[in-house]
């Protein structure tokens, strides 16, 4: 499993995660793989399924709260967790090609299952070093 | 945001009304709870509540309170109908999370030398864990039927016929929900999850009477010292979590049009009788309904478990309900305010209903003692059955608490748990636990979470409910 680089935000009754990345493209993309290495973190993952998936958003924070909202949707009705990810922002719109692998008991342990993705001081910003992030799971 | 803090009685402390608050904020709890309160975010939480338009009396939290996302966990808060807000986040993303409660006609001795066999029983019949499936196939227009009936539609279906359904809130089908506003996402996330317990604080809880304080009002209820009940914690699975979910942009762009000023973008809301709110209420009442329907089907596997590894018949089980909270809802109810009776939307995110006595939408059967109120704890210790009281009527809206709370983070229960059998230790102390997640035992443990008696000592000192019966846990099976 390719190893992400991020901090879990821990809270009593629920938890999140904190990220900082030199662009926006790859805040967005590890921000994805982060969370899910929070609800899949054991398993061999394999870049076998392929989807592309389109989201807009208001401002980064929006963008970023519907971007993962549409992958934890994917996760619950299709199985799908993404492995690579390679995605375009522009004008407020998130352009993604997503290889990823489909939930599998045998092959992976589920640690939780994420309600949603809220905007409870939800950060998104440009930084003097690239991009943070901070976005809290209800779970 | 600094906060200063009144004492009102020993129960009830008061941070009062400044800055940008349109009233006070009252927090509900002992004075030995308020440390830990405080260490976290949830009083502000309850504050910023008080900012909203059209919020009618206190923003109120219950001594189970705990941070939350924009509103807090354990909060109540009333709007007037016709100036104030609805708000999805003051409902929460799992729409009706509710307990219900059953009881059987079987006693202790009679199922504790079976009762590996029943808690496996269970865990193979009632869908549990991340990524579970329900077994029902439904059709969109089936679907539908949920949205509108809730348990109704389940019993029609063939589950749990036996139960009588005017012991649920709403009598188990809320009205109002209106399908045509769901979108296919939520149908879809819907579709799957119908029948299924989910993960994390939801469970199945096999429990025994351990102790009875109001004779009188556990004979109504039916409850005796000895008897085996079960409890059943769940909600409106990813249905209700999609609904909010989609309903937050909507809000978000309603509370710039209508000019609402937001602390929490998470607060954010609409006139209830703007097209926005009105939309959310038909789509919440959706999912209440799905809420029903799937602790009825729940109910329905439990029952079956019970008879298959009991080898009981149905008239020895006599399972029954007795009675179904929702903990988080909002509600268009009818309160004396200042002496004028008012039509509010009261918001309860973490809290329980609890009306007294004689109240009209109490069942038949319970009027006379007043709305039962089920209180689970954590799978080690204890939960109560309390009734709502005319001091809950005045000033609460009609609320209490609802559960424990957590102490500990998840990491750090997965801490204090490493190296632990757990599954050993609860069976050690007579409680047989499975679960479908790895973890979940660790994240779960009793420790992990508050003492619910001490959550239940504020709430029946400060006469919000009163104590009718407390049940020891048996058997736990978790997602």
């Amino acid at each position: 499993m390719k190893e992400v680089d991020f901090e879990i935000i821990d809270h009593t009754a629920d938890i999140g995660i904190r990220l900082m990345r030199p662009t926006r493209e790859a805040l967005f993309a590890e921000a994805a793989l982060a969370m899910f290495r929070l609800v899949v973190p054991e398993g061999d993952l394999r870049p076998i399924r392929r989807r592309v998936v389109t989201v807009v958003g208001e401002d980064d924070g929006q963008l970023m709260v519907n971007w993962l909202s549409k992958l934890n949707f994917l996760f619950q009705t299709r199985g799908f967790i993404p492995v690579e990810i390679d995605l375009q922002i522009e004008d407020g719109r998130l352009r993604a090609e997503i290889k990823g692998d489909r939930f599998d008991p045998k092959r992976h342990q589920a640690s939780l299952e994420i309600k949603a993705v809220t905007y409870h001081n939800l950060i998104v910003e440009k930084t003097k070093e690239g991009y943070s992030a901070q976005i809290l799971f209800d779970v | 945001m600094s906060i200063d803090v009144k004492k009102i009685h020993d129960y009830l402390f008061e941070i009062p009304q400044s800055g940008k608050m349109r009233t006070s904020a009252r927090i509900y709890a002992s004075e030995k709870m308020l440390p830990q309160i405080f260490a976290d975010n949830a009083p502000v939480q309850a504050a910023n509540v008080t900012c909203l338009p059209g919020i009618v009396g206190s923003s109120m939290a219950m001594p189970d309170i705990h941070w939350g996302y924009g509103f807090p966990i354990g909060g109540v808060a009333a709007f007037d109908y016709e100036n104030g807000v609805v708000s999805p986040g003051g409902v929460g993303y799992d729409i009706n999370c509710g307990v219900r409660l059953l009881r059987t006609d079987l006693q202790l001795d009679e199922v504790k030398p079976k009762l590996q066999k029943l808690v496996d029983e269970l865990f193979a019949k009632v869908p549990s864990g991340v990524g579970s499936k329900g077994p029902v196939k439904l059709s969109n227009q089936e679907e539908e039927r949920v949205m509108i009936e809730g348990a109704h539609w389940a019993a029609s279906a063939g589950f749990g016929k036996s139960f009588e359904l005017d012991k649920i809130e709403e009598k188990g089908r809320m009205s109002g929900a209106d399908p045509s506003t769901v979108s296919g996402q939520a149908r879809e996330r819907g579709r799957q999850q119908l029948g299924t317990l989910g993960s994390g604080n939801h469970f199945v809880e096999v429990g025994v009477v351990q102790e009875i304080f109001d004779p009188q009002a556990a004979e109504v209820l039916g409850l005796r010292k000895g008897q085996i009940v079960v409890t059943i914690h769940t909600g409106s699975r990813g249905f209700g979590h999609q609904i909010c979910e989609e309903s937050i942009n909507v809000m978000l762009k309603a509370a710039q049009k209508y000019g609402i000023e937001l602390p929490d973008r998470q607060l954010c809301c609409a006139p209830i009788t703007s097209p926005e709110g009105q939309r959310y209420l038909a789509q919440m009442a959706c999912a209440v309904n799905f809420a029903f329907a799937n602790r009825q089907m729940i109910s329905h596997w439990v029952q079956q478990a019970f008879l298959k590894a009991l080898g009981v018949t149905p008239q020895q089980l006599n399972m029954q309900i007795v009675y179904e909270v929702a903990h988080n809802i909002a509600k268009i109810e009818e309160h004396i305010v200042d002496g004028k009776k008012r039509r509010l939307v009261v918001h309860r995110k973490g809290a329980t209903r609890a009306f007294a006595p004689h109240h009209a939408e109490l069942p038949e059967a319970y009027r006379s003692i007043g709305q039962p109120v089920l209180i689970p704890g954590d799978m080690g210790r204890y939960s109560y059955v309390l009734i709502g009281t005319e001091r809950a009527m005045q000033e609460t809206f009609g609320s209490t608490c609802h559960g424990a709370g957590r102490l500990k983070s998840r990491t750090q229960a997965l801490k204090a748990g490493k190296g632990r059998d757990l599954r050993h230790e609860l069976a050690e102390e007579g409680i047989i636990v499975r679960a479908a997640g790895r973890e979940t035992l660790a994240e779960e443990m009793p420790e992990a979470y508050k003492d619910v008696a001490e959550v239940v000592e504020a709430v029946s000192g400060a006469g919000l409910s009163k104590r009718v019966a407390k049940l020891r846990p048996l058997g736990v099976i978790k997602g």
